[in-house]
C-alpha cells in the first residue's frame, strides 16, 4: 500500500532552486492533483512550478483552479503520459482512533522526491479552525495525532486503505514553535470533491453561505436571523424555523451548522429540513457567494477551459458508447406524457449533423412559453446535437463550475449562443453520466430543466432514456427517448472518431440497452 | 502555568531514549531476554492497529520488525478506550489571565461530579466551568488542593456521572498501547469529543522539577509517554490503558532545562489515589491557597506582602495585598506599589523580589524604592522573625 501510495505523492516547489514548497498529491491519471492554496500562493503569478515524484524526475506543474477560503488549489503535472493516482475515499465514513498515515515533503528533506510517511490516529472529527476574514478556513475537518510539519501541507492524509480521505494543512503550533505537537488537521476529501469540477476548470472557487444564523434553544437549533435577499430568504425560511439537517447532516449545535455550512460551495443546491409548527418540512436553497476578499484577479485560462470541455464530451461519448462521427442526421421518438396524466403522445425528432443547434430555440423565446407551445424538436435537439456531434469548442462555450444533482457533484459545460440562449449539461463528476440539461437565457440561465431520471436508468454505459423535463409553465413532463436512427451516412463528410473503429454498419447512434 | 524547568534528576536519553523503540520491535521476533523488555519474553504485544499498519510500518524502514497480531480485535479495544475515556474526560474553562491560557482538562473519579485536574492558575477564577463530555456546563469549585503533587480536587453538582475507578499503572507495561484523552488548545467545544493520542509508556523514571529559586514542589515518579501530550490544555487530561482503565494524569507543562523541549509524562493513577485518600481525610490544606514548601530565608509573604505573581513570563514586582500590622504595612508599603530595589538590589521581578527577600536576614532594616502612580518612594522596612 505505500510503495503504490508513495507513487501518487507530490513534493512541490516553486522553483527549480527549491526555495519553497509543499506537498502534493495526484488523483487523476492525467497527472491532475490535489495541494493547498497557501502551497501554490507564492507563485500563482506564473502558475508554473514543479512537482517531484518518488521516481526522483521533476515534473513541470501547472496550477489550474484554487480555493482560497478552504486552502485548496489544483494542478496538473505533465510530462508523462499516466501518472499514478490515489484514489479517493469517503471521508464520511471515518471515525476516531482509526489509524491514518500522512505522506508529504515535511521541511523539504526529500531530495530525491521519495516522500516521508508519518503515521497516528484520528484525535478528533468536525473540528473547525478559525481562518483570516474568509481565507484558509477549516471547518468540519480531520484532526490526527499524525506528525504534519511545515512542508506536509498540501499532502495526502490517507486511511490505511491508501486512499485519500483528507488533505494535510494546518497543525496546532502556539506558544511551541513551528514543529508537530500532536495536533494536526486536514481538509477532508467529501468538502473538496464538491469544489473537483471547479477546480479542474481552472477557476477561482468560492464558498457558500446561506445568510441565516441559529440558536441553540435546549437540544434543537433555532434559525434566530435571516439577512434580507439571502439564500435562506429567497427559498423561503422563516424565523423560528427549528433547523433539524442540513445538506442531509443532522444539526444539533451552532457549531455542526456553521461546519456544515463552511464546507458548501457558492451557488450551490442545499437540503434544509426543519420543523415548522409541528411538522417537517424540507426546502432547498441554493447558496449565496462568499467573496474571499483577496487582492486577486484569477482569470480563467480559456484554452485549458475549452481543453477540459472535449475531454469531458469526449468522456462521456465513450461511456454512452456513441459512435456518432459519421451520421449526418439522426432521429428519434419522444415519448411525452404530463407528470400529473396518464397518457402519452409520440413525437418523432430529427437532428441534422450541420445544423446549429440553437438555431432551433429561436422561436422559443426562453421561459415565456405556455405548456402547449413546447417545442418538443428544439429542445431535444438543441441538447443531443453537441452530444451526438463532437462540436467545435469556441468563444461561447465554457466550463463553469459544479452543481450537485441527486448527490452527484456534476460539472457544468456551458454554451452561449449569439441570441442570448444558454445550454448547459451537466455530467457527472464521478463517471461523466449525463445528469441534466438545462435551456435559458442570461436572466434565467436554467428555465427549462431536462433531468435524467436517475431511478429509471441502469447505468452501464448508455444514453440516458428516461427523462424529466421542468419548464417555466410549472408542469412536469415525463419524457420516454427513443433509440437515434440514422436517416443518411454519406460517408467521409464527419471528421472520424480516431478510437473508434468505424467499419461496422453505422445504424445506431446512441445505443439504449 | 508557568512552566517549571527540569533540572538534573531526570535524564530524558536514557530513560526515555532506549525505550522509546519498544514498539517498532516484535516481542515475538525479538530474543528472549535482550533486556530491553521488562515483561519477558512470553507475552506478545499486540498492535492496536488497522489491518494495513504492521505491513506499513515494515515497509516505512525494512530493517525494522513489527509487532505481528493486528487484528480487528486490538482495533476495536481501541475504540473502547477512546469511548471510555471520553465519557469521563472534562473540559475545564477558567480565567486566562496575560499569557495563561483559561482552559483545561480534568478527569472524573466519582459519580457525583468529583474531578482532579492539575494545579493551574485558571482554576483560580471565580468563573470555573466544567464541560461534560455530553455537552453539559456546570460551575466548579475547588475542594482541595495538594501542592506537593500539584494536583487540584473540583466538584461540580451533578450525580449519576460516568467516572474513572482508580487501580494501578504498574499493570501497564513499558511498551504497552496507552490512549490520552485531553483538550489541548481548546480545541473541542460544548459536547464535541476532546483530541485522543495513541502512544506508548516508553518509560518510569523520577521527576525533580524546580522552578527558578522555590523547589517545584513534585518530586515522585512519572510515567514517559512516546505521544505529544505536552500541550497547551492538556494537563488533567487521562491516559488510559485499552481497556480504558486509567493509568495516569498527564502532568503540568515542564521544560528540560539541557534540552529545552517539553516532557511527555503522566503522573502515575497511584498519585491521584494517594491524593484522593489524603483529601478524604483532611490532610491536605483548605482550599486557601497554601505556601509552597519553604524556601531558605525569608519570603515577601513573612513580611505580610503578597505580590501579584501570576501573568507573562516578566511579571514585574507589583504587590497586590500588604497584611495589616505586618512589616510591609508598617514600612508604608501599599497594594499596587511597584517595588524597584529592596537594599540597593534592583528588583525587575517577582521572583527577584523573592531571592532578594530570601536573602534577608530577620531583625534587620533595609531600603526600599518603590514606584506608586507617577511618584517614586523611599521606604524603610524592619524585618522581623518569620512566624511559624
Amino acid at each position: 500500500m505505500v510503495a503504490r501510495a508513495a507513487e501518487s505523492v507530490v513534493c512541490i516547489f516553486s522553483d527549480r532552486e527549491r526555495s519553497s514548497g509543499g506537498s502534493g498529491v495526484i488523483i487523476s491519471e492525467d497527472g491532475t492533483g490535489l495541494t493547498n492554496f497557501h502551497v501554490v500562493q507564492p507563485f500563482l503569478d506564473s502558475r508554473e512550478g514543479f512537482g517531484g515524484l518518488s521516481d526522483g524526475k521533476l515534473y513541470p506543474l501547472r496550477v489550474l483552479g484554487i480555493d482560497p477560503s478552504g486552502d485548496i488549489a489544483m494542478f496538473r503535472l505533465s510530462g508523462r503520459e499516466r501518472f499514478v493516482a490515489a484514489p479517493l475515499a469517503d471521508s464520511d465514513a471515518l471515525h476516531v482512533g482509526q489509524w491514518v498515515a500522512a505522506m508529504g515533503n515535511p521541511f523539504l528533506v526529500a531530495e530525491d522526491f521519495t516522500p516521508t510517511l508519518t503515521v497516528g490516529i484520528i484525535s478528533g472529527l468536525h473540528r473547525y479552525q478559525e481562518g483570516q476574514g474568509n481565507l484558509l478556513e477549516y471547518a468540519d475537518c480531520i484532526q490526527v495525532s499524525t506528525s504534519i510539519n511545515p512542508g506536509n501541507s498540501g499532502g495526502p492524509l490517507f486511511d490505511m486503505d491508501g486512499r485519500v480521505i483528507g488533505i494535510n494543512g494546518r497543525a496546532s503550533f502556539e506558544e511551541r514553535g513551528r514543529v508537530n505537537v500532536g495536533l494536526g488537521y486536514a481538509v477532508t476529501i467529501n468538502q473538496v470533491r464538491r469544489f473537483l469540477p471547479g477546480l479542474r476548470a481552472g477557476r477561482l472557487v468560492e464558498h457558500g453561505a446561506l445568510g441565516a444564523t441559529v440558536r441553540g434553544v435546549g437540544p434543537e437549533l433555532m434559525v434566530d436571523a435571516i439577512q434580507d435577499f439571502s439564500a435562506a430568504e429567497k427559498c423561503g425560511l422563516a424565523l423560528g424555523d427549528m433547523l433539524t439537517h442540513v445538506a442531509g447532516r443532522p444539526v444539533r449545535t451552532p457549531n455542526e451548522f456553521n461546519n456544515v455550512q463552511a464546507i458548501l460551495p457558492a451557488d450551490w443546491p442545499v437540503r434544509l429540513q426543519f420543523m415548522r409548527d409541528g411538522t417537517l418540512h424540507a426546502i432547498t436553497a441554493r447558496t449565496d457567494r462568499l467573496t474571499t476578499g483577496l487582492p486577486l484577479v484569477y482569470l480563467v485560462d480559456l484554452e485549458h477551459n475549452h481543453a477540459e470541455i472535449g475531454r469531458q464530451l469526449e468522456r462521456f461519448e465513450q461511456r454512452a458508447r456513441i459512435r456518432n462521427a459519421d451520421a449526418a442526421a439522426a432521429s428519434c421518438e419522444l415519448r411525452v406524457g404530463p407528470s400529473d396524466a396518464s397518457g402519452t403522445q409520440p413525437i418523432v425528432v430529427r437532428v441534422g449533423a450541420d445544423a446549429d443547434a440553437c438555431l432551433g430555440l429561436h422561436s422559443l423565446g426562453p421561459c415565456v412559453q405556455d405548456a402547449s407551445a413546447i417545442d418538443w424538436s428544439a429542445e431535444w435537439g438543441a441538447i443531443c446535437h453537441p452530444l451526438l456531434w463532437p462540436p467545435r469548442i469556441e468563444l461561447g462555450w465554457e466550463l463553469i463550475g459544479g452543481d450537485e444533482i441527486a448527490g452527484c457533484v456534476a460539472s457544468v459545460v456551458e454554451r452561449r449562443c449569439a441570441d442570448g440562449v444558454r445550454l448547459r449539461w451537466k455530467f457527472a463528476y464521478d463517471d461523466d453520466a449525463l445528469l441534466q440539461a438545462t435551456i435559458g437565457d442570461d436572466q434565467q440561465p436554467e428555465c427549462i430543466r431536462w433531468t435524467v431520471a436517475l431511478a429509471q436508468q441502469s447505468f452501464n454505459g448508455a444514453w440516458p432514456t428516461a427523462w424529466v423535463r421542468e419548464g417555466p409553465e410549472g408542469r412536469t413532463w415525463i419524457v420516454q427517448v427513443g433509440s437515434f436512427s440514422v436517416a443518411d451516412a454519406p460517408p467521409a463528410s464527419r471528421p472520424t472518431n480516431a478510437t473508434e473503429p468505424s467499419a461496422s454498419a453505422p445504424s445506431e447512434s446512441g445505443g439504449t440497452p | 502555568m508557568s512552566s517549571p524547568r527540569v533540572r538534573d534528576a531526570f535524564d530524558p536519553p536514557v530513560s526515555a531514549g532506549r525505550t522509546a523503540s519498544v514498539p517498532m520491535v516484535s516481542s515475538a521476533l525479538a530474543p528472549a531476554g535482550t533486556g530491553i523488555f521488562r515483561h519477558g519474553p512470553g507475552r506478545r504485544r499486540r498492535f492496536p492497529g488497522a489491518r494495513g499498519v504492521p505491513f506499513l510500518i515494515g515497509l516505512w524502514t525494512c530493517a525494522t520488525r513489527v509487532p505481528v497480531g493486528a487484528d480487528h480485535a486490538a482495533d476495536s479495544r481501541l475504540e473502547t478506550a477512546i469511548q471510555v475515556a471520553e465519557q469521563r474526560t472534562v473540559k475545564l474553562h477558567g480565567g486566562a489571565i496575560g499569557r495563561e491560557h483559561g482552559y483545561g482538562s480534568g478527569v472524573l473519579v466519582s459519580s457525583d461530579g468529583l474531578i482532579v485536574t492539575t494545579a493551574a492558575a485558571m482554576l483560580e477564577s471565580p468563573a470555573l466551568r466544567c464541560v461534560l463530555a455530553d455537552g453539559r456546563r456546570f460551575p466548579a469549585k475547588i475542594t482541595a488542593r495538594d501542592e506537593e503533587h500539584q494536583l487540584v480536587l473540583l466538584k461540580i453538582d451533578a450525580d449519576g456521572l460516568p467516572f474513572f475507578e482508580l487501580g494501578e499503572s504498574s499493570r501497564v507495561l513499558v511498551g504497552d498501547w496507552v490512549v490520552a484523552a485531553a483538550n489541548p488548545f481548546k480545541v473541542a467545544q460544548g459536547n464535541e469529543p476532546v483530541s485522543f493520542m495513541v502512544g506508548i509508556l516508553s518509560g518510569r523514571t523520577v521527576l525533580a522539577a524546580r522552578r527558578r529559586a522555590q523547589d517545584f514542589p513534585y518530586r515522585g515518579p512519572i510515567l514517559l509517554l512516546d505521544m505529544i501530550v505536552a500541550t497547551p490544555g492538556s494537563s488533567g487530561g487521562a491516559v488510559v490503558d485499552l481497556d480504558g482503565r486509567l493509568v495516569g494524569l498527564i502532568g503540568r507543562p515542564v521544560i528540560g532545562a539541557q534540552t529545552n523541549t517539553w516532557l511527555n509524562y503522566a503522573l502515575p493513577v497511584e498519585v491521584v489515589t494517594e491524593f484522593l485518600r489524603a483529601a478524604d481525610a483532611g490532610e491536605l490544606a483548605q482550599p486557601a491557597p497554601a505556601a509552597a514548601s519553604r524556601p531558605h530565608g525569608l519570603t515577601p509573604e513573612d513580611l505580610g506582602l503578597r505580590l501579584f505573581d501570576v501573568g507573562g513570563r516578566v511579571r514585574p514586582a507589583y504587590i497586590e495585598r500588604v497584611r495589616g500590622g505586618s512589616p510591609a504595612a508598617l514600612a508604608g508599603l501599599r497594594a499596587d506599589d511597584l517595588v524597584l530595589s529592596v537594599g540597593g538590589r534592583a528588583t525587575a521581578t517577582c521572583d527577584e523580589l523573592r531571592e532578594t527577600v530570601a536573602s534577608l536576614q530577620p531583625g534587620s532594616t533595609v531600603a526600599l524604592v518603590v514606584k506608586r502612580g507617577e511618584q517614586v518612594l523611599e521606604l524603610t522596612l524592619t524585618t522581623t522573625e518569620p512566624a511559624q
